[in-house]
């Protein structure tokens, strides 16, 4: 049981950083040029871990860090990782989607309360503006989940993922797919919902006042919530995976997908992407809802 | 024992102010008392009927059933209150003179069997309250006594036109023999008597449209003398009117009148004060719109209704005589009678009175006019009345927004004059207050009360 | 006259307003011959056997508490509670004595409801659904409740959102489950009730965060909650039941512990706004904890208890299908992490506004009742099924299945379940580790010690800026098209008009009173001839 927790947290943080790597590969080709190693994201963090200083703003922001680092490897353990499987399925057998969803928002609300103790201002401006994007996202995201959920009649991960045996959710339901697909861009990071962490805007972003390992803590959270978020997609919608290499394949391919639309549209403001997100996806999600 | 004694009593004990001017307090608490062990004793001998000349169609008659009985005690037990509540105060011989007047006017009133009587002691009550209303000798209190003569004279004229045109085609004035008669008069006939009854009536009774007089008149008079009006002097013409109505049979399209006046007066009343600004009137128009409600209680031939009627009318007596007796005291302490008084008053013992008064009036609970209005609206949604019990409803709503105003200013932080109340007016209005939340909570015994004289008075027939 | 029974219902209600009185109590008794007035008349209602009982302790609890917001709050807001509530009172008498008409008798056991002709069961039904909807803050009949919850008396604010609101919620239970039954209620008006519910929810969600003052955010975020209680009753089955139950607990715990941390901050500090506050986490590293417990418990997030409540919502709307309503309510439930998070920080992070020098001590009785209210969050986090024991006798009583499940530890929603034990333990457990990690790496840790230490765009803060920007947190959503509806509108302007309406005819009608006396006289004669000329052929 330990063992596949352990191996469940390796695989989380080495294939979230090694996505990330990809993902700046990818944009850069995309844009014309090399960029930097695959393994970069790995230097960097070990880079940031042993770095002698850090700055702390006092215990509530320490403790909001590892709150946020909580949340993120909590949510991954209640998603199993394979498909008709008893080993690193976590601890998904005593929760479900519904949990899941909400421990999502667990780690962010750490990540909150360490940015709102440090008192920078453009850190909450950070903040606001990723909560207001998530009435936003959460929207279509919902409504594609709550589709699923009752057209299998349960709120298992595992049951809807052993479900899909004969087509994948993704083309049984695909308007669903298609709604939960462009939030999930948003929850991914990418553009265009990428208002709130863009690297451009770093000075108003959330990790303004980050430093040293409470930098490397959250760059570790967030590669585990990245490849989290990926795994609950797969699962959810492309079938899941029977062993590890069909995982990471599919896996792979969410995340080209969202790469690639990332990389192509430009970014909308924190106002226009809830306007887009309430209004697009949204029904489009809901018409997919009707046809359950 | 006579029936007699109720009326000679008093009167004779007028003639007392000639040679005892300075104990005529305490005489008039003794007259009240007597009369209430008086009343104790005769009401086991129910019905009572006396004739005071020979069977002739002139003959008087006074008559005492279960209803006249329960009024006629009440009457008299708010005047021993009132009376026993003066006794601090100075005696003097125009207050005793006028309220054993009064005394006789609406007792005369209540006991009356026929309908000459009736009108006799309709003058002796209208003038006697005319001249009370100008007690306090000055231009408003004349003003508002001439104003009431002159209206009162005109209800007694139209009551003349009903008694006049009853002779002429039945050729009596006893009020049974009408009754039994009053079928065989024209319809043209029979309408313009009852019209000239309700004319006549309803501008005592204080009803829309007639009542436009009443709210000058109670502020024109000081509080004191406004207990009497409002606790007694309209109750006895509400019980005088339908009590000639279900004596009389009469069609029950003129009952779905009064109710309809009744329901519009009430109405009216409640709105016309939500901007008032004079304590006096703010309690005229809740006066004007509990009678509003006891027309709606008295027009329906059902005895929930009634029973709630008369429950009403001893919880209104008894909650307006504590109120204005209240009112007086922030009267006499200010000199003035406007809203801002309220704001200006610090009593915790008055405030918990006015409290106790409003919410009764409103008719919430754990209070005796909840248990009047529940018998009513219950009553009224037994027999299908439903717009008629919404409308009290809503109406009671605004009544509410302007009595709690009023309580809400007594939480205003202006500074305050202490007020200090000697014991025995505080004994009384904590009686009366304590006699509200008492039947409020233990009701049985005055509803059973009621459930009889509402029965009496429906019934028609004297019981 | 009285008319009493011990139920396992009343019980609950009881013993939830009960704690909660006697842990305000440990702080301040005031008024204390008022609020034992009102506690015994919400007893009244909650052991009521007959309509009357239950008629009488309502009306006591409105005046009660009237005079005890009366005494702190403007005229103005003191007006509109006791018309609100009145209202609701008489619309509930006005129910009551139609039931009774063709009952014929008050007593619960005896109203057999197929006595009531079809025609008159819809009215009765949205009389009680007035009430209910007046004294549940369901909109538009909010009006009176932020106001109320602002002016009066801070702890008095606590028995307003943790109790009273309840009282319609048991209303709802009284009459539309015990008395009548489900099988009488057709399902389109409770479609509509359920509806309006949710979307007095977001609505309330998005008014609560662009509030500034701390007290109206916690009075919307009320509304918000209650909401939802109505929504799920609506539902009109037992899971439905149920959920409105666990809601109904949690809620009442929560608001106590977040109303009584207001409460504390307004003592210390004597600001009720974010705007004046900000950055009391290092001062009062408690209350902010506490805070942050009751965030988690109000947004219903895992591992804590507010969690369970939301999960036996989602679960019931999905065994009915009301995927609409389901997103509906999830939606609101999103909107409400922003005014969480705008409630922590505008009080706790962020920077501060002020200076110290006016603080006072708080004292110890405050912690009393935020520590009972996140001992429940926690309890009812690691047993979740320990209400669900005490729910399944109030369902057994009221003709429903009980709910079984297999350990305390679990949950069931009957289409999904999980194990709060184990969600709390992993928590723990995780974050212990975590802990362990980060603090083994041995690097220092350098502690900022000055607060405007911090990278600004290159400049040094000095101390007269206003660094406490969060405290506009949400002011930006009204750029978001739909948003703005919401928060420009509002239904003041109606019932504001209705009220000036009825001034206005009551100056005009009071005319009639002031005429003089030849005028009346001859109103009179008009009167007699036209009647006279009316009735006679």
């Amino acid at each position: 049981m330990f063992l596949d927790i352990f191996f469940m947290i390796i695989l989380a943080y080495s294939f979230g950083f090694l996505y990330y790597g990809l993902y700046r590969n990818i944009s850069a080709r995309v844009h014309g040029r090399f960029g930097p190693p695959i393994i970069q994201s790995f230097i960097d963090s070990i880079k940031l871990f042993s770095k002698e200083n850090s700055t702390s703003f006092g215990w509530a922001f320490y403790a909001g860090i590892i709150f946020m680092a909580t949340g993120a490897v909590i949510t991954m353990l209640f998603i199993p990782f394979l498909n008709h499987s008893t080993h690193l399925i976590g601890f998904s057998q005593y929760g479900n989607l519904i949990v899941v969803l909400y421990l999502m928002v667990l780690g962010p609300l750490g990540n909150a309360i360490g940015i709102g103790s440090n008192g920078n201002p453009f850190g909450v401006m950070g903040v606001t503006r990723g909560l207001t994007r998530l009435i936003g996202l959460e929207m279509p995201f919902y409504i594609a989940l709550i589709g699923l959920m009752i057209a299998n009649q349960t709120a298992d991960i595992s049951t809807i993922m052993a479900n899909q045996s004969e087509i994948y959710n993704a083309f049984a339901h695909p308007l669903l797919f298609i709604g939960a697909f462009i939030s999930f861009v948003g929850f991914m990071g990418a553009s265009p919902f990428d208002v709130v962490g863009a690297p451009q805007e770093i000075y108003s972003g959330p990790a303004t006042e980050f430093s040293g390992k409470f930098f490397a803590l959250a760059l570790s959270q967030s590669a585990i919530f990245s490849f989290t978020k990926l795994l609950l997609i797969v699962n959810l919608f492309l079938g899941g995976a029977d062993n590890l290499f069909l995982l990471i394949a599919k896996t792979f391919i969410l995340f080209l997908a969202v790469v690639l639309v990332g990389n192509v549209y430009s970014r909308f403001t924190t106002v226009g992407s809830v306007e887009f997100l309430i209004k697009v996806p949204t029904v489009i999600a809901l018409v997919g809802l009707f046809f359950i | 024992m006579s029936i007699l004694y109720f009326i000679a009593i008093p009167l004779l004990a007028s003639f007392l102010t000639l040679f005892f001017k300075n104990y005529l307090r305490y005489i008039s608490v003794a007259i009240n008392a007597i009369l209430l062990v008086l009343a104790y004793f005769i009401i086991e001998n129910l019905p009572i009927t006396e004739n005071l000349s020979f069977d002739s169609p002139l003959a008087i008659s006074f008559v005492l059933t279960k209803g006249s009985a329960f009024f006629m005690t009440l009457f008299i037990g708010i005047s021993f209150l009132f009376s026993l509540y003066n006794i601090t105060q100075n005696s003097r011989r125009d207050i005793f003179i006028l309220t054993n007047m009064l005394l006789i006017g609406v007792i005369g009133l209540v006991l009356s069997g026929d309908i000459f009587n009736i009108y006799i002691f309709f003058e002796i009550s209208s003038i006697t309250a005319y001249i009370l209303t100008s007690l306090n000798r000055d231009a408003k209190a004349y003003n508002g006594a001439i104003k009431y003569m002159i209206i009162g004279s005109i209800a007694s004229i139209f009551l003349l036109i009903a008694i006049i045109t009853i002779y002429l085609n039945i050729g009596t004035l006893n009020l049974i023999t009408i009754g039994e008669r009053f079928g065989y008069m024209g319809a043209n006939t029979q309408f313009l008597v009852l019209l000239s009854l309700f004319i006549g009536f309803g501008i005592k009774t204080e009803i829309f449209p007639l009542n436009f007089w009443a709210v000058d008149i109670y502020q024109a008079t000081s509080s004191k003398i406004n207990t009497l009006f409002s606790s007694i002097l309209s109750k006895a013409y509400i019980f005088v009117f339908f009590h000639i109505a279900y004596l009389w049979n009469v069609d029950s399209k003129y009952l779905l009148f009064t109710a309809m006046i009744g329901v519009i007066s009430f109405g009216i009343a409640e709105v016309s004060s939500l901007t008032s600004k004079d304590t006096k009137r703010v309690f005229a128009y809740s006066t004007l719109g509990q009678l509003g409600v006891l027309f709606i209680g008295f027009s329906y031939n059902n005895i929930t209704i009634m029973t709630g009627a008369i429950f009403l009318v001893f919880m209104h007596s008894i909650t307006k005589l504590m109120l204005f007796l209240s009112l007086d005291i922030l009267e006499q302490r200010f000199g003035q009678s406007s809203i801002e008084i309220f704001k200006q008053f610090k009593s915790p013992f008055l405030i918990i009175i006015f409290i106790i008064g409003f919410l009764s009036l409103l008719g919430l609970p754990p209070f005796g006019g909840f248990i009047a209005k529940l018998t009513i609206l219950s009553g009224l949604a037994g027999v299908g009345a439903y717009i008629m019990m919404g409308a009290i409803l809503v109406i009671s709503l605004v009544e509410a927004v302007y009595l709690f105003r009023l309580l809400s200013y007594t939480k205003d932080t202006q500074p305050k004059v202490k007020i200090s109340i000697p014991l025995l007016q505080k004994a009384i209005l904590a009686s009366i207050a304590f006699a509200i939340i008492y039947f409020g909570i233990f009701p049985n015994a005055l509803l059973d009360i009621s459930q009889q004289v509402a029965s009496s008075i429906i019934g028609g027939v004297h019981v | 006259m009285f008319n009493f029974a011990i139920t396992s219902l009343g019980n609950l209600f009881f013993v939830l307003s009960l704690t909660v009185f006697v842990s305000l109590w440990f702080i301040k008794r005031d008024n204390i011959i008022l609020q034992t007035l009102l506690l015994t008349s919400l007893g009244i209602i909650f052991y009521a056997n007959d309509l009357i009982t239950l008629f009488i302790g309502w009306e006591i609890m409105s005046w009660s508490s009237y005079f005890i917001i009366s005494g702190k709050a403007s005229l103005q807001t003191s007006q509109k509670y006791i018309i609100f509530n009145l209202g609701a009172g008489f619309a509930l008498l006005g129910a009551i004595v139609i039931i009774y008409s063709f009952v014929g008798s008050f007593l619960y056991s005896e109203i057999v409801f197929n006595k009531i002709p079809i025609e008159f069961r819809t009215p009765i039904y949205i009389l009680l659904l007035v009430t209910i909807f007046i004294k549940s803050a369901i909109m538009p009949f909010h009006y009176w409740v932020v106001d109320t919850y602002e002016e009066s008396d801070h702890l008095f604010s606590v028995i307003l959102s943790a109790i009273i609101s309840k009282a319609g919620i048991f209303l709802f239970i009284v009459f539309f489950i015990k008395i009548i039954g489900y099988k009488y209620l057709q399902s389109n008006l409770f479609d509509i009730v359920a509806w309006l519910g949710v979307i007095t929810s977001i609505v309330a969600s998005f008014k609560a965060i662009s509030q500034d003052s701390m007290k109206r955010l916690l009075a919307y975020s009320s509304i918000a909650q209650v909401g939802y209680i109505v929504t799920i009753l609506a539902i009109l089955n037992g899971s439905g039941l149920e959920a409105g139950l666990y809601h109904t607990i949690i809620h009442t715990f929560v608001k106590l512990l977040l109303f009584v941390n207001i409460a504390s901050i307004i003592y210390i500090t004597g600001k009720t706004k974010f705007s004046e506050l900000g950055g009391l986490l290092y001062e009062y590293p408690a209350l902010f904890i506490l805070l942050v417990i009751g965030i988690i418990g109000l947004a219903g997030m895992p591992p804590l208890a507010g969690f369970n409540s939301k999960f036996l919502i989602y679960t019931t709307l999905l065994e009915e299908k009301k995927a609409l309503l389901l997103v509906a309510v999830m939606f609101s439930s999103a909107t409400a992490f922003l005014y969480c998070y705008k409630l922590v920080y505008g009080i706790y992070l962020g920077q501060p506004t002020h200076s110290k020098e006016s603080y006072q001590k708080l004292p110890n009785s405050y912690y009393i009742a935020q520590i009972i209210g996140t001992l429940i969050l926690i309890l009812l986090a690691i047993v979740p099924s320990l209400a669900i024991e005490e729910f399944n006798t109030i369902l057994i009583s009221l003709g429903f299945k009980p709910t079984d499940f297999k350990s305390l530890f679990e949950l069931n929603g009957g289409f999904a379940s999980f194990n709060g034990g184990v969600i709390m333990s992993i928590f723990i457990a995780i974050f212990i580790v975590i802990l362990l990690i980060a603090y083994k790496l041995k690097n220092k840790t350098r502690k900022v010690k000055d607060r405007l230490d911090i990278s600004y765009c290159g400049e040094i803060p000095n101390p007269n800026i206003n660094l406490h920007y969060g405290y506009g947190l949400g002011k930006e959503l009204s750029r978001i098209g739909f948003i703005r509806v919401i928060l420009t509108n509002s239904s003041k302007r109606y019932w504001e008009q209705i009220r000036v309406v009825t001034e206005d005819s009551s100056l005009i009608i009071k005319q009639f009173y002031n005429i003089s006396v030849q005028n009346i006289g001859l109103i009179i004669i008009l009167f007699f001839t036209t009647l006279l000329l009316i009735g006679v052929q």
